[in-house]
């Protein structure tokens, strides 16, 4: 047997593993070449012949590697307490991100929600305290000086609001009718958000080990 | 391969730890001789590349120790050992496995016959 048939074989192995991380494939083939020395110093049958392909002498290798016990860094993927964990923790932090988004969307809307008549609009128009009035389609919103929104009711015949502002001083801004309702408004950014979170929360499963990917092909 | 080739294979699957250790116990030995001494010893069908992945793992988990030896012919040898955990995991195993034998021992009673 020559020295160079075991090098091949040994390197046909090595690259049957090609799949392990390189620091675990290196742990696992430290001293093959030694081994497989002397295995073919006992006689003059090629390795081949002896030991099978080196593709299924890999994956019996790997197999016996792995029975019982698995790498320390891989062992957390085996344990169904800690996949569950990973799983459960991965859709909290979906969730959260989602109540979030709509926790925004809601408190801008709720700052509309406070409220002003029209007459109190015209009340503090005329005092100086309000910034500007949007206007778009039937919603009228006034911002006053700190920036803050609200929503205008009855504010009534748009061409009197638009007079009286403007004696005011009031800037008034008109916007395209906004489309669609409340829920389109929190459910679109929560669909994109999950959009984008989704494949990182199932990539996260996948490596957790809870998801499976299609069945990786067996070796030997 | 011995008779019954492919179900001896299944059964070494579950022992293979144990007879390593075993073999191992009576003295150090290198990977190719351990593979020798467990055939020697009537495990005919062990397979080179088990044997190997086995000791990897055992050394891996803390249950070998390992040294290297010069050797006559070729490179140096890497020899394993039994350290305190292995002769603890050795006698863990031993006793569970002697019970199970007990256990298949009453429950294929009669069997033998042919012995």
């Amino acid at each position: 047997m020559s020295a160079r048939d075991v090098r091949d074989y040994a390197a046909q192995v090595s690259a049957a593993l090609a799949r392990l991380d390189p620091e675990a494939r290196a742990r696992l083939l430290d001293d093959l070449e030694e081994h497989l020395d002397e295995v073919a110093a006992e006689s003059d049958v090629p390795l081949e012949e002896r030991l099978g392909p080196p593709e299924s002498y890999a994956a019996e290798l790997l197999a016996a590697y792995r029975a019982g016990a698995v790498e320390p860094a891989r062992a957390w993927r085996r344990s169904p307490r800690l996949r569950w964990l990973v799983a459960a923790a991965t859709l909290l932090l979906l969730v959260a991100a989602c109540l979030a988004v709509g926790g925004w969307i809601a408190g801008t809307r709720s700052a509309e929600a406070r409220q002003w008549s029209y007459a109190q609009l015209t009340e503090k128009a005329r005092a100086g305290q309000v910034g500007r009035v949007e206007v778009a389609g039937d919603s009228v919103v006034a911002v006053d000086r700190s920036g803050e929104r609200h929503g205008v009711v009855d504010a009534g015949n748009s061409v009197e609001l638009a007079q009286t502002m403007t004696q005011a001083g009031v800037d008034m801004v008109y916007r395209p009718a906004p489309s669609g309702n409340y829920w389109a408004a929190v459910l679109l950014p929560n669909l994109i958000l999950l959009a984008l979170l989704g494949p990182v929360a199932v990539a996260i499963l996948v490596a957790a080990g809870v998801l499976r990917p299609r069945a990786r092909p067996t070796a030997g | 391969m011995s008779d019954g080739g492919a179900d001896t294979t299944q059964l070494l699957k579950g022992v293979l730890d144990l007879a390593v250790l075993a073999v191992l116990a009576e003295r150090d030995s290198y990977g190719y001789d351990v593979v020798r001494r467990l055939r020697e010893s009537g495990l005919t069908a062990v397979g080179d590349a088990s044997v190997y992945g086995t000791l990897r793992r055992l050394h891996q988990s803390g249950a070998l120790s390992s040294y290297a030896v010069a050797s006559d012919e070729g490179p140096h040898r890497k020899y394993y050992g039994l350290n305190d955990t292995g002769r603890a995991l050795l006698d863990r195993s031993a006793t569970a496995w002697l019970g199970v034998t007990r256990a298949m021992d009453t429950l294929l009673n009669g069997r033998g016959a042919g012995r």
